[in-house]
């Protein structure tokens, strides 16, 4: 049997519309912030998550260990340092 | 050397997202197309401080903008215009707000002042010229605008305070 989904807007600071996507909830952060980063057209290559608010989401989290509410809008961004 | 047009033409088809995202953030900012400089005042999170950050787009998408901190006031360089820096969280990152030759400095892909060619921290990454081609697990990414005005504000989000 398929895991629920969940459905999530995302914002990207590329363009001025959400996308909406629906997601397993057993979905990692880190798969579904790639999928999302694809479709905004991003470049490939980077590390990209989700921020709720101004907290930045654990991408290791599942969509559903992060507690991210059906219909819940979060931004993208990409982490890492300059290292 | 990128002309003018080339680079206004690259910045302004980057502006309607970015400028979402700075609507949402409440950041106020101007893209000047004389001198080629994008400005925004953010603040920052823990002493409301207005924060005065200047991106030269000059060349702009040849090499990356080169991103800094200067006084709110005068437009003048200050290291109190700096927002001192703090690692993200979970061991997402470090700061991207870093010292070098005590000078603070946006360290980041994309930002012109980290590279060699600009005597930058990083004479590793080569030449600003291959900044798109820049990446690995534990580099920040931002290829566009919007996307690092997104970042500068996830680090931003950290720091305590601004720097002495």
């Amino acid at each position: 049997m398929a895991p629920p989904t969940t459905t999530i807007s995302v914002l990207s600071p590329n363009e001025v519309e959400p996308k909406t996507f629906t997601w397993p909830i057993t979905m990692k952060i880190e798969d579904a912030a790639k999928e999302a980063a694809a479709a905004f057209g991003y470049a490939p290559g980077g590390n990209p998550t989700f921020k709720l608010g101004n907290e930045i989401i654990n991408r290791n989290k599942t969509l559903a260990g992060a507690h991210l509410k059906d219909g819940g809008t979060v931004e993208l961004v990409d982490i890492g340092g300059g290292v | 050397m990128v002309p003018a047009n080339v680079t206004i033409a690259c910045v302004e088809a980057e502006l309607a997202g970015a400028e979402a995202w700075l609507v949402r953030h409440v950041v106020s900012h101007k893209f000047d197309r004389e001198s080629l400089v994008f400005e925004a005042v953010m603040t920052h999170p823990a002493t409301g401080k207005a924060l005065r950050l200047v991106g030269d787009m000059n060349g702009y998408k040849a090499v990356p903008p080169a991103w800094t901190f200067v006084d709110h006031d005068t437009n003048e360089p200050r290291q109190s215009a700096w927002p001192k820096g703090e690692p993200l969280p979970e061991n997402a990152g470090s700061s991207i707000f870093i010292l070098h030759r005590k000078q603070s400095v946006v360290c980041a892909p994309f930002n012109r002042l980290a590279y060699k060619d600009a005597n930058g921290v990083h004479a590793n990454w080569g030449n600003s010229s291959g900044w798109l081609q820049l990446q690995g697990p534990k580099h920040v990414k931002a290829t566009t605008i919007g996307e690092m005005l997104a970042v500068i504000d996830l680090h931003l989000l950290q720091s305590k305070e601004c720097m002495k």
